[in-house]
């Protein structure tokens, strides 16, 4: 399943932060439940260093879910998420501040603190994490930001630039610290197609270049195809597919078709869901109909 | 059957959801002063000109506020309590009565409730915006303590500038009964002040600003914590800062009657005057 020629690619001539051997993420039996609710069951799988991996599937199937438990934001209820071999979900706080020293972040809302300058956003975690001097500091994040485009925008405000800018900030504050591994919440919501074409080049120049093993969660599906190393669609808790693009292109599962062609009917329950709220919007006027029929 | 036990499952539910938000409080709490002492010696737990923007929006922006009600308080006060005690003796007594009443209770309690409207309400705003939009996430990914980088700062400016706002709001209190005093019902200015040096005794003040000290960490551990805890919208933030306020105003006034009675009891036991 796990298709894709590209295996192992090397981090290019930079100290990736990773150890350098075996996978760059593994979980390992990841189960997640709220209440009677199966969110992700069972979860067994491994990234390799250097690829982009995309997890899509329909909305509420649990990918960012998925990704809250990736980054250590959310605790599972059974099994492990080990980045570089670091357990992400140690009770020692120590461990698992190791383990987030290995990746950045790309939060939705691309998450920049409003009362810090673009440049603060992108300086605050080199300053609490390195004894480096302001001069140097200044440098690197004047390089960060050069590399996302973001370079006339020091100065501002989170407030005062567009989503795009805000996340390309997010983006270059995410790779401030030389990650080997960057989390991309839904990097294209809310952007024209033209900034989501940007976004995706700085992702795929960042995999290229630097070496960098990008997790993508998304369903916009040309930038799917424009990204992906390997596709992982997250359907019931588990993987109902994961290959490449090309085999997601060509899969005959009808679970994969319509998501990809958008159908409103299929086994993705969309019209059961419709159904459901229909009945809840129109059933009252329905049987108020139905008793003034009876009573005719 | 049914009915009996899934009220005793709610019931049980309800309190284990109480009691685990209790925990998580008090973690809460643990995690800021541990912070906010660190802090002092380790400037990578919060920016030292963080502290030092905290202490301006929390103390010095206060200053106008608290001088103002405090003069109003103090001459409402004596405007209202003059003419029934006169009808039982001097009317200078006045200045004891808003003298330990000011120093005692009124002051620290009327000068903790203004802050937490002021700023503690702030607090939650702000923090429960910044957990709707990621951001305490964001802090948490990059391995940065949230509650060390943004809790520490406003808890350590608050419990440092809550007394020094106390001590203006005491002193606007007393020069404002003072002024209504003798302007208004013409008590002599030395009749006033040597009642007054009967009646106030050091431990009075003293009292007081320790009691605003236990009231700056409630407001700001309450209300940050509230503020942490918004999930979901921005109308959340509304409901989170509203409740954040009122569990404030329940615990100060509780804390304040606890505190009082403890004083009693030093003042009985001879410990202090």
């Amino acid at each position: 399943m796990s298709g894709g020629a590209q295996t192992n690619l090397p981090n290019p001539g930079r100290d990736s932060g990773l150890s350098g051997e075996g996978p760059a993420i593994v979980v390992r039996n990841l189960s997640k439940r709220y209440g009677d609710l199966v969110v992700l069951e069972n979860l067994s799988f491994e990234l390799e260093r250097g690829k982009v991996y995309v997890i899509m599937g329909p909305s509420g199937c649990g990918k960012s879910t998925l990704l809250r438990h990736l980054i250590g934001a959310e605790t599972p209820d059974n099994g492990e998420v080990l980045i570089d071999g670091v357990d992400m979900h140690s009770n020692d706080r120590k461990v698992r501040d190791e383990a987030r020293r290995k990746f950045g972040v790309l939060f939705q809302s691309a998450a920049l603190l409003n009362g810090l300058t673009v440049a603060e956003n992108v300086a605050l975690p080199i300053q609490r994490h390195t004894d480096l001097p302001k001069s140097t500091i200044d440098l690197m994040v004047k390089l960060k930001l050069e590399l996302v485009g973001m370079g006339s925008a020091a100065d501002k405000y989170p407030y005062e630039i567009s989503g795009g800018m805000k996340k390309r900030a997010g983006l270059a504050r995410a790779i401030a610290l030389d990650p080997a591994i960057v989390f991309y919440d839904e990097p294209s919501a809310g952007l024209d197609p033209v900034m989501i074409g940007v976004i995706d080049k700085l992702i795929m120049d960042l995999t290229n270049k630097l070496g960098i093993t990008a997790v993508v969660i998304t369903h916009e599906m040309p930038s799917i195809f424009r990204i992906a190393d390997e596709v992982m669609m997250l359907f019931g808790g588990r993987f109902a597919f994961r290959g490449t693009p090309q085999q997601l292109r060509n899969s005959t599962d009808p679970l994969v078709r319509q998501f990809i062609n958008g159908d409103p009917e299929g086994p993705i329950n969309a019209p059961r869901q419709l159904a459901e709220l229909s009945d809840k919007l129109l059933g009252g006027s329905r049987r108020g109909q139905t008793a003034q029929g009876a009573g005719a | 059957m049914s009915v009996a036990a899934d009220l005793i499952a709610g019931f049980g539910k309800w309190v284990n959801g109480h009691v685990s938000t209790l925990g998580a409080a008090m973690r809460f709490g643990g995690a800021a002063i541990g912070f906010g002492v660190k802090g002092i010696f380790n400037k990578r737990i919060y920016p030292r000109h963080e502290l030092i923007v905290q202490m301006d929006y929390t103390g010095a922006r206060s200053t106008v506020i608290m001088v103002l009600l405090g003069f109003l308080v103090g001459g409402s006060l004596v405007l209202q309590t003059t003419p029934s005690l006169s009808k039982y003796g001097p009317a200078e007594l006045v200045a004891g009565v808003v003298g330990v009443s000011v120093l005692r209770t009124l002051g620290p309690l009327l000068a903790a409730i203004i802050f937490a409207g002021r700023v503690g309400a702030g607090y939650t705003a702000e923090l429960g915006t910044m957990a709707v939009s990621e951001e305490i996430q964001a802090l948490d990914t990059m391995g940065i303590h949230p509650v060390g980088y943004l809790v520490a700062p406003r808890f350590m400016a608050a419990v440092l500038m809550l007394p020094a706002c106390t001590v203006l709001f005491d002193l606007s209190a007393l020069v404002g009964g003072y002024l209504v005093g003798v302007y208004n019902f013409g008590i002599p200015h030395d009749a006033w002040m040597d009642v007054t040096h009967r009646f106030v005794t050091m431990s009075n003040f003293t009292f007081g600003i320790c009691k605003s000290v236990v009231f700056a960490m409630i407001i700001t551990l309450v209300c940050c914590f509230k503020g942490f805890t918004v999930r979901g919208s921005g109308m959340e933030v509304g409901r989170a800062t509203m409740q954040a306020i009122v569990i404030c105003l329940i615990l100060l006034i509780f804390s304040d009657f606890v505190l009082s009675m403890v004083y009693n009891f030093l003042v009985k036991m001879g410990i202090v005057d």
